[in-house]
């Protein structure tokens, strides 16, 4: 894995953002300002990504949002992590009325049914024989969530471990662990992040890699694909990030495996 | 391909446009730390919060119990508590050892054969409460309701109310408390200069903090709120705390400074410093502003400069060598400390009983208020202030009461104390072998140890005994203890995690926090609130009390105080635990406010000419106006409850609302009350008479606490006596070497009456000619734990599996006399001379 220097940001250097991301676990106690500004942005970008694939897997595609994903703002950034929304887009259909309803459609064929369709459920993965949809699983990543701090809303009528919940939680913690760069907290950012890895090692590895492959091989729509790979990219990196393996080599008999 | 640098440029840019936050989840409104939810990592069952409030000592911290099955398996602070901050100490976590304690009593309990014979018999509650409402009703018919006497150790808030409701209407007014072994005496100090008592610190915003005798970080009645603030004050702020003290206790430790002192010369210390402040004009701004409160003359009409006068003639001979003669205390450390405590401005004393619970310790405290008074550092921020409770509003109970009739034998002996405002009720048994004063028929007990926690054991075992002295003892207790041995009925009192109250203790900040107490857990099986049996005993005795239970009676008290039922009453309470109203101020300066005309104005309110009072006459004594006028304020019994104001010059104010005495409402240094029975007006220092006789060789023993253990109800704690289960004699190097002592032998201290086997402790962390054992230990009942004896099983006991220990430590008070400061009543645990010998 090739180690990438985080391009510089306006307030620091170059040189100082190579420094601050070659440090496998930054350290958070002596921050210079611009490694606290790198550091803010990237928990920030972090949020963005999980809240964005929240929003995915919560519900099928709004008007806005694609208006928004196809907006210069947008379309080149994610052409940058390969996903051509234009293309997407236009293989769903050919009005935009179109373009929604075939979403939607592929949205329930993989996610809800009825019939055979890819659970999104962690407690549908996890426990062999058990299977089912609020299982053990299911009371384990509520009352993960709740020991925490957060309250399910009252509102909310999905199941506790839907992976738009699961994405929801890690968007909030990487949110808090911005907010407590600003406020130089260290020992929250800490903790927020020991919170994140056990969460990360503890839940999400252990089923949302193969929910994506079953998502990638099954979808018919370029859309989906491009989401689920961007998932489990995404969380691939997270995973490294998690366990401190970033830029190292895995090989490595030295590096710890968590 | 992995590109972050990408990935995250995308993700920055998605946040706050095309994101929602907070759909499924709601984060966390507290800090991160304090967390959520809590699940037993184990069963992963939810354990149930539930808010509540501690018991073990009087400081009655909010805490929360953690609830699993049934069973409460942890508790910890309030996290919203303005008093406590969240935390409680080790004695309150230990409040788990008290439920599962398995030497509690189950069922009511019969005396069988011989009184303190030691052989019982199970009995129902209806068998056990026919038999007491029986004697209860004997005795009201023959028209003697006193001779029923009521004796409390620990009794506040709402249980305070319910069981005086049922007192009341029964018809006894016979009734003790703890107080004098406690420190009642220093409330009657306070009674004479500033009114109703307790005083708080205002730590928060004070400057310098000077201590005589209290060991508050580790003990206090107000403990954990004190204690935490006083930290705050000194690592945060820096505040310099200064402890007088004959011992090393923790509190001093973390003292900026110990001054080690003689015991009982706190007192000279005290008038030396307000003579070097007076001497040296230190007294600044704020002590003239305050003198114009102040009585410090026979004559009130004197200006601020002849008071000032005045203190400095009273003064003048209170130096500070003669305090250093006296005390030990170098006659430049006197001065220096005087110094900066004036000039801190402002400053806290904490006074405590190192320094009351002595012969002369009533004008000690008058002493140390006088220091306060004189730099202006009385209810002022950061000084030493009127402690502010919530108000509760309650249901009193029948409205035609009985007039209570009492027995007079909580006072003392006849003349034996002058000004007894929170009674003398240690010295009981002796009175009651007297016998010239009356004798109860019955004797109950409540939340007590009559034989254990007072002087003089081997008395009050004899007593107790006696069946043809006291023909009916009754005993209210969740564990069988020493005193529980000589009842004749022993009722099974619910430990605090299962029972409801409302709660009223002091807060730190001057600020009020309303609280309650509830059930974690329902009381196992035959365990009943003992509030809910008055209850029971109203019913059967013919005047039902107006509600069903102690929960009834919480759940009314809320509705009926405006603030609690504004924020929400009783499920309120029940979720949050704790109450404070955000509008409410802290509160200084009380004083001050002038009183509103309108209230002067009644024809029934009057103006003392002696004391300049305005008082209502009619809530005195007094049969008529004539009456009221020609006697005078000072002298119509009970002329103090109708105190409305203080007129000083021109003004009518506040001023020092008086309590159990009428004192006027300046604040009163020159007290005419002490000088109409013969003791001086002014504090004086008088030499404990016991230690100028003392002879070569002799030592003082004094007693202590420590921060793991109350006086006697928290050694049944397995987790507490683990960590303290021994209490070695503290004694100096020099001293021991005197007297042929090395440490750890085991020695023998022998006072007048008793002689006592324990180890020594030879350490420089106690002043020489004092010897320092604490209170905690010597149990030989109050279970297993607490006594050391295994219970009586062939096979070896599973409950002692991890009990390490073999040691048990011996009690003092056993050589302890029942020695009462004249003008108070406070048992004088800190003056009695002994002799010390190798065993």
């Amino acid at each position: 894995m090739t180690n990438i220097a985080v391009e510089a940001t306006a307030t620091g250097t170059a040189k100082e953002a190579v420094a601050a991301t070659e440090e496998a676990v930054p350290t958070v106690k002596n921050m210079t300002p611009a490694a606290r500004t790198i550091a803010i942005d990237e928990a920030m970008a972090r949020s963005g990504l999980y809240g964005f694939l929240a929003l995915i897997y919560r519900q099928e595609p709004t008007q806005q949002l694609l208006e928004q994903l196809e907006g210069p703002a947008y379309r080149n950034l994610l052409l940058d992590i390969g996903i051509d929304v234009n293309k997407d887009i236009a293989e769903a259909g050919s009005t935009r009325e179109e373009v929604i309803q075939e979403l939607a459609v592929e949205y329930a064929h993989l996610f809800i049914g009825p019939g055979k369709h890819i659970s999104p459920y962690e407690s549908v993965y996890t426990e062999g024989g058990e299977a089912g949809i609020y299982g053990k699983a299911t009371v384990a990543v509520k009352h993960f969530i709740e020991s925490v701090g957060y309250e399910y809303q009252s509102e909310f009528h999905g199941l506790p471990d839907h992976i738009c919940v699961e994405l929801e939680f890690l968007q909030s913690l990487t949110c808090m662990e911005a907010h407590m760069y600003r406020e130089h907290d260290p020992d929250a950012v800490n903790q927020l992040r020991i919170i994140q890895k056990d969460f990360i090692n503890m839940h999400m590895v252990k089923w949302v890699p193969v929910f994506c492959k079953e998502v990638i091989d099954t979808a018919t729509l370029s859309f989906y694909r491009a989401m689920a790979r961007l998932t489990a990219d995404f969380l691939a990196l997270e995973i490294e990030e998690a366990n401190g393996t970033r830029g190292r080599n895995l090989k490595d008999p030295r590096v710890l495996s968590q | 391909m992995l590109n972050r640098r990408n990935f995250f440029k995308f993700g920055l840019a998605a946040t706050g446009v095309m994101i929602t936050t907070d759909y499924a989840l709601a984060a966390p409104r507290r800090p991160l730390y304090q967390g959520g939810k809590d699940y037993s990592p184990v069963t992963g069952k939810e354990r149930k919060a539930i808010p509540s409030a501690c018991w073990q000592c009087v400081t009655r911290c909010p805490n929360v119990g953690f609830v699993e099955d049934g069973r409460v398996v942890k508790v910890e602070g309030q996290l919203a508590s303005i008093r406590t901050l969240g935390k409680v100490c080790a004695k309150g976590q230990a409040a788990v050892n008290q439920v599962s304690d398995p030497d509690r009593l189950l069922y009511p309990m019969r005396r069988v054969g011989k009184r303190g014979e030691g052989k019982w018999k199970r009995v129902s509650w209806d068998e056990a409460l026919a038999e007491l409402s029986g004697q209860l009703k004997k005795l009201k018919d023959e028209g003697h309701p006193e001779k029923f006497m009521f004796h409390y150790g620990r009794m506040k808030g709402s249980s305070s109310k319910i069981v005086k409701t049922f007192l009341a209407n029964y018809g006894t007014g016979t009734i003790g408390n703890h107080t004098s072994i406690c420190e009642g005496g220093k409330w009657t100090a306070q009674e004479m200069t500033w009114g109703k008592h307790y005083d708080n610190w205002d730590l928060d915003n004070t400057r310098y903090v000077l201590n005589f005798g209290s060991n508050c970080l580790e003990a206090h009645t107000n403990h954990v709120p004190i204690a935490q603030r006083l930290i705050e004050a000194v690592a945060a702020r820096r505040v310099k705390l200064v402890t007088f003290d004959v011992r090393l206790a923790n509190t001093v430790a973390k003292s900026a400074e110990w001054v080690p002192i003689k015991p009982g010369t706190d007192g000279a210390v005290a008038l030396a410093m307000c003579h070097v402040i007076m001497d040296e004009d230190l007294y600044g701004r704020e002590g003239k502003d305050f003198l114009k409160y102040c009585k410090v003359t026979k004559n009130n009409n004197v200006g601020v400069e002849e008071k000032i006068a005045a203190l400095k003639g009273h003064l003048a001979k209170n130096t500070p060598e003669w305090a250093e003669a006296i005390s030990g205390v170098p006659a430049s450390k006197i001065r220096s400390v005087a110094r900066e405590f004036a000039l801190a401005r402002p400053a806290a004393i904490i006074s405590y009983r190192g320094a009351v619970a002595h012969y002369n310790g009533n004008d000690t405290e008058r002493a140390i208020q006088m220091l306060a008074a004189i730099t202006g550092n009385i209810d002022n921020p950061g000084g030493r202030c009127r402690g502010v409770g919530p108000k509760w509003h309650y249901p009193h109970g029948p409205k035609n009461k009985p007039k209570a009739k009492k027995l007079k034998i909580v006072d003392g002996l006849k003349g034996e104390i002058a000004f007894p405002t929170h009674h003398s009720s240690h010295r009981v048994f002796d009175v009651i072998k007297d016998g010239s004063l009356g004798r109860p028929d019955i004797y109950m007990w409540y939340c007590y140890q009559p034989v254990y926690s007072n002087p003089q054991v081997n008395e009050n075992i004899a007593l107790l005994k006696d069946e043809k002295i006291i023909p009916f003892t009754v005993c209210i207790t969740p564990f069988y203890d020493e005193s529980a041995a000589l009842a004749d009925l022993i009722l099974p009192d619910a430990t605090f995690l299962e029972r409801w109250d409302w709660e009223d203790m002091v807060s730190p900040n001057q600020i009020p926090e309303f609280y309650i107490r509830q059930a974690m857990v329902q009381p196992p099986a035959e365990v009943r609130d003992f509030k809910d049996v008055c209850i029971e005993l109203s019913k059967r005795l013919g005047f039902p009390l107006g509600y069903a239970s102690a929960e009834e009676f919480v759940k009314i008290s809320c509705d009926m105080t405006p603030k609690v039922k504004k924020a929400g009453g009783f499920e309120y309470m029940k979720k949050h635990g704790v109450m404070v109203d955000p509008n409410d101020k802290p509160s200084y300066y009380g004083y001050r406010k002038r009183v509103d005309p309108k209230k002067l104005s009644s024809t029934d309110v009057i103006l003392d000419k002696a004391t300049d009072v305005y008082w209502n006459w009619k809530k005195s004594k007094a049969k008529s106006l004539e009456e009221a006028r020609a006697k005078g304020y000072v002298h119509t019994k009970y002329a103090y409850k109708g105190y409305v104001g203080q007129k000083i010059g021109s003004e009518v104010y506040a001023g020092f609302k008086p309590d159990k005495l009428n004192k006027s409402g300046y604040f009163e240094l020159y007290s005419e009350l002490l000088e109409g029975k013969g003791f001086p007006a002014m504090p004086t220092y008088t030499p404990i008479q016991e230690h100028q006789d003392m002879r070569a060789g002799d030592l003082i023993l004094t007693t202590y606490k420590v921060n793991v253990q109350t006086h006697s109800r928290t050694q049944n704690c397995k987790w507490l006596t683990e960590i303290y289960h021994e209490n070695p004699a503290w004694i100096n190097p020099a001293t021991a070497e005197s007297i042929g002592i090395s440490d750890n032998d085991t020695i023998r201290i022998k006072s007048g009456i008793g002689m006592l086997e324990t180890r020594a402790y030879v350490t420089p962390a106690i002043v020489p000619g004092v010897i320092a054992v604490s209170n905690h230990c010597g149990h030989w009942e109050y279970g297993r734990i607490a006594s050391g004896k295994r219970t009586e099983t062939s096979q070896e006991d599973p409950t002692l599996e991890l009990k390490w220990w073999t040691r048990n430590g011996a009690h003092p008070n056993w050589i302890i006399p029942s020695k009462p400061d004249p003008v108070n009543g406070q048992m004088c645990w800190m003056d009695t001379v002994v002799s010390v010998s190798k065993a």
